[in-house]
C-alpha cells in the first residue's frame, strides 16, 4: 500500500494492523518498515497509535526496529490467547494447569528479575524435558519443606498446585496428544501455544527439539512479573493465604 | 616454601586454563562412552570418523561467518558438520552424517548440560586451591536488529581455541601479525603471509563482533549508559582503530598488487592473488563496521527518542522466586481463577483464526480433485464434460417451416392453431416438422416471458376455443388475432 496518500489516522490503524501479525518482520515488510520510522520519529503518531489501539483493547507495549509489539488489554478481549480445553480434564483445573505452565516456562528461562534487563543480547536455550525438570525441582522444594498437612480433606480445587503437578507423571505413557494427564505434555502446550505468538523460537539443529526467548517474551514478562501478575494475582493469592491462616488460628 | 616452583606454577596457570578449553573437545574422542552413543545414536555404528575435527569445522564456520553477519545460522552449521564427516568417510550414509553432525553440534553446544557453560575443575597453583573454570565455545544470540532472528556465534572459549589459544593482548598479537605479514610478504613467502592474512581475517570478524555488541546493548539500555563518558569514547577509538587498519590494509594490498605484476612463477601468483583476496576481505569487513559506528550515534539517539522504552528492572520481580513459588504454593483452584489474566499477559495479540466454511470445502475438494500425488491428470480422466443436447430440428427446417407459416397468416386478421395444423398436413408434412410448426406457432405467445400472455408480436391476442388433435399432437385450440 502507497503511505504517501494515507492521512495520520489511517497511518496508525495500518500500523497496528501490521502488530497483529506476530511473526510480521519490518526487514521483510517496506511497508511496516517505514510506518516504524515514523512511529519513532513522531511522538504525536505515537499517541495516534496507542489510542487507536485501545479502541481495540490492546496495549503497546514497546517497538524494536523489526516490530511493533501488541497485547490484548483485556481478559475477553478478542485477541487473547484463548484457553485450552483437554479431554478427561476438568475446565478449570486445565486453565490452571496452563497458566502455571506458561509462568513456569517463562521462569525457567529468566529466573531472576535482573535476566530481563534490556541489552542482555544472549539467551538461554532449553528442551521441554530441560524446562520439567527445573518445575518438578522447584515442587520438590516446596515439598521438603511442608508441615505434612494431609491435602485428602481438602475440595479438588482446594488441592495446592504443586501437589497437583506432582501427582502428575512426568512422561506420557500412551496418552493421546493434547491431553493434560503427564507434566511434560503440559508443557509442550504451552511452549506451543508460546512458539505460535512468536514469544519463543524452536531450534532443530539438535538431535532434540530446543527453544530460544525471543525479545517480545522478554518485554511481555517484564511487564507482567512487575505490574499485571505481581499486583493482581500474585498480592491477591498472598492475602487470601493470610486469611486463610488466621481462620485456621 | 619453594618460591621457585611457585613462580613456575604461577607462569603456567594461562597455559592451563587455555589447555582446559579443549577438553569436551578432545573429550570426543578420548571417551569411549562419549564417542560410542554418539555413533551408535546416529546409527553410524563403528565407522571411522574424526568427531574433533567435525567439531572444530563447525566452529571454523560459525568465525568465518561472523565476519559479515552477526553470526551463523544453525542448519548451516550442521551442514558444514555434515560435510566434513562424508568426506572423511564417503562411505557414510547421507542420514548418518547428518545425525552425527547434529549430535557433535549437540556436544559443543553442551545440550547435555542444558547449554550451559562447560565446568571443568582444576587445581590453582596461585591460590593453592581447587577451582572449576567456565567457559562456553558457543552462544545464541538474537539479532541486534531483526529480534525474530537468532544467530549462533563463538564464545570467548571457541574463540580461544580457533585462535592459538595464546593470552596476549589482542592488540598486540595484531601488531605482530602485521609485521610478519609485511616480512613474508617482503620475502615473497606467501603461505606464511596467507597464514597471517587468515588469522587477522578472524580477529577483524571477533572485533567486528564485539564492537556490534556493545552497539546493540548501548541502544537497548540507554538508561544505564553514560552516552558522553562512556559510548562516545569507545565509538571514537574503535573509529580510530578501524581507520588505521583499512589504511594498513589498503597499503597491503598496493603493495601485493606491485609484487603479483612482477611475479613469473605461477604457484606464487596464486597464493599471491589468495593472499589479496583474504586481505580484501578484511577490508571489507572494516569498511562495513566503519559504517555501522559512524551510524551508531544515530541510531542511539533514536532509541532515546523512543516513548516505550524498557521499565526499570530493578522494580522488577524475580519470575521464579516471587511469581513462579507463590502461585505453585497456591490452590489449583485459585490458580485457575486468575487463568485469564495469565494467558493474556503472554498473549500476543494475533488476530483470531476464523474458519471460512466455504474455503475449507472449497479446499478439502480440491485435495480429492488433485490427488495427493499431484495426479491431476488421472483426476481429470474420470471426469468426462457433458456433451450439450443435440438441437431438434436443424436451422434449415426452422427456416422453410417459419417461412411457410408466415405465408398462411400474412393477410388474416385472425387465424386458428387447428386450422393452420391441417393445413401442414393436407400438404404432407412429416411428423417432425408438424411438432416444429406448432412450437413456432405458439412462440409469439411466450416472448413476455409466459404463455398465459396475451401480448404478441404479430396479434393483438388469443383466445381459446374447442380443442384440435391430429394424430399423436393435441391441445386446445387457440384463436390468434392480428392487432388493428
Amino acid at each position: 500500500m502507497e503511505l504517501s496518500g494515507l492521512t495520520q489516522t489511517q497511518k496508525a490503524v495500518r500500523l497496528i494492523y501490521k502488530g497483529l501479525r506476530a511473526n510480521a518482520s519490518a526487514f521483510r515488510d517496506k511497508e511496516y518498515g517505514d510506518l516504524l520510522r515514523t512511529w519513532e520519529a513522531d511522538p504525536a503518531f505515537r499517541l495516534l497509535v496507542e489510542s487507536h489501539a485501545a479502541m481495540m483493547d490492546l496495549d503497546v507495549m514497546d517497538a524494536t526496529p523489526a516490530q511493533i509489539i501488541l497485547r490484548p488489554s483485556r481478559n475477553d478481549s478478542l485477541f487473547r490467547m484463548t484457553l485450552p480445553q483437554a479431554r478427561g480434564t476438568p475446565l478449570a483445573r486445565t486453565g490452571g494447569l496452563f497458566a502455571l505452565a506458561l509462568v513456569a516456562v517463562g521462569a525457567a528461562f529468566f529466573p531472576n528479575g535482573v535476566d530481563l534487563a534490556p541489552g542482555a543480547v544472549e539467551r538461554p536455550q532449553m528442551s521441554v524435558e530441560d524446562i520439567e525438570e527445573i518445575l518438578s525441582s522447584l515442587c520438590d522444594r516446596i515439598a521438603a519443606a511442608d508441615d505434612g498437612q494431609d491435602p485428602i480433606d481438602k475440595g479438588e480445587d482446594a488441592v495446592d498446585a504443586w501437589r497437583v503437578l506432582r501427582a502428575m507423571s512426568r512422561f506420557s505413557d500412551g496418552e493421546v496428544r493434547g491431553g493434560f494427564g503427564n507434566r511434560t505434555a503440559v508443557l509442550r502446550k504451552a511452549i506451543d501455544v508460546l512458539v505460535e505468538n512468536n514469544m519463543l523460537r524452536e531450534d532443530r539443529a539438535g538431535v532434540t527439539a530446543s527453544y530460544i526467548p525471543t525479545e517480545r517474551l522478554v518485554v511481555h514478562m517484564r511487564s507482567a512479573m512487575t505490574h499485571e501478575i505481581y499486583n493482581q494475582c500474585i498480592q491477591l493469592l498472598a492475602f487470601e493465604a493470610g486469611d486463610r491462616e488466621n481462620e485456621n488460628a | 616454601m619453594n618460591t621457585g616452583l611457585e613462580r613456575r606454577a604461577t607462569d603456567i596457570s594461562g597455559q592451563q586454563k587455555n589447555l582446559l578449553i579443549a577438553e569436551p573437545i578432545a573429550r570426543l574422542e578420548a571417551d569411549n562412552n562419549v564417542r560410542a552413543r554418539m555413533l551408535n545414536g546416529a546409527g553410524a555404528g563403528d565407522a571411522r570418523l574424526d568427531l574433533r575435527l567435525i567439531a572444530l569445522s563447525m566452529l571454523d564456520h560459525i568465525m568465518e561467518e561472523t565476519a559479515f553477519n552477526p553470526g551463523a545460522v544453525a542448519e548451516a552449521v550442521v551442514e558444514v558438520g555434515k560435510a566434513t564427516a562424508t568426506r572423511m568417510n564417503p562411505q557414510l550414509s547421507d542420514e548418518a552424517a547428518d545425525a552425527v553432525a547434529r549430535c557433535v553440534f549437540d556436544h559443543i553446544r553442551n545440550a547435555a548440560g542444558k547449554y550451559r557453560a562447560f565446568q571443568v575443575a582444576y587445581h590453582d597453583a596461585v591460590e593453592g586451591v581447587w577451582r572449576t573454570h567456565s567457559f562456553r565455545y558457543v552462544e545464541t544470540i538474537s539479532d541486534p536488529d531483526d529480534t525474530t532472528v537468532s544467530w549462533i556465534r563463538l564464545s570467548d572459549g571457541g574463540k580461544k581455541l580457533l585462535l592459538g589459544m595464546l593470552d596476549v593482548a589482542d592488540d598486540l598479537i595484531e601488531q605482530a601479525e602485521r609485521v610478519i605479514m609485511t616480512k613474508a610478504i617482503e620475502r615473497e613467502r606467501y603461505h606464511d603471509a596467507l597464514v597471517g592474512a587468515a588469522r587477522a581475517r578472524a580477529r577483524s570478524a571477533d572485533f567486528r563482533q564485539s564492537i556490534d555488541t556493545k552497539i546493540s546493548r548501548s541502544r537497548r539500555d540507554w538508561k544505564t549508559v553514560n552516552m558522553q563518558g562512556e559510548v562516545l569514547p569507545m565509538l571514537d577509538a574503535a573509529l580510530d582503530h578501524v581507520r588505521e587498519r583499512i589504511s594498513e590494509d589498503q597499503k597491503l594490498v598496493g603493495h601485493l598488487d606491485d609484487k603479483i605484476a612482477e611475479l613469473s612463477d605461477f604457484g606464487q601468483r596464486d597464493k599471491a592473488i589468495e593472499l589479496r583476496n583474504t586481505l580484501q576481505d578484511c577490508l571489507s569487513i572494516h569498511g562495513s563496521l566503519f559504517r555501522r559506528l559512524t551510524s551508531a550515534h544515530d541510531s542511539f539517539r533514536t532509541s532515546m527518542l523512543r516513548g516505550l522504552r524498557p521499565v526499570d528492572v530493578a522494580t522488577c520481580r524475580d519470575p521464579e522466586g516471587d511469581v513462579l513459588m507463590p502461585l505453585l504454593a497456591a490452590p489449583i483452584g485459585k490458580v485457575a481463577a486468575h487463568a485469564e489474566l495469565i494467558a493474556r499477559c503472554f498473549s500476543s495479540a494475533v488476530a483470531p483464526r476464523v474458519l471460512d466454511i466455504r474455503l475449507l470445502l472449497q479446499e478439502a475438494v480440491m485435495e480429492v480433485l488433485e490427488g495427493a500425488d499431484g495426479a491431476d491428470e488421472e483426476a481429470d480422466a474420470d471426469f468426462v464434460p457433458l456433451d450439450p443436447p443435440a438441437p431438434l430440428f436443424t436451422p434449415e427446417r426452422i427456416g422453410v417451416v417459419s417461412e411457410w407459416l408466415e405465408r398462411q397468416t400474412k393477410e388474416r386478421d385472425s387465424y386458428r392453431l387447428s386450422e393452420t395444423i391441417e393445413k401442414a398436413a393436407n400438404e404432407d408434412f412429416a411428423a417432425d416438422d408438424l411438432r416444429l410448426l406448432v412450437l413456432l406457432a405458439l412462440r409469439p405467445m411466450s416472448v413476455a416471458g409466459s404463455l398465459i400472455s396475451a401480448e404478441g408480436p404479430r396479434n393483438g391476442g388469443f383466445s381459446l376455443d374447442g380443442d384440435w388433435k391430429f394424430g399423436d399432437l393435441g391441445g386446445d385450440d387457440i384463436v390468434f388475432h392480428r392487432a388493428a
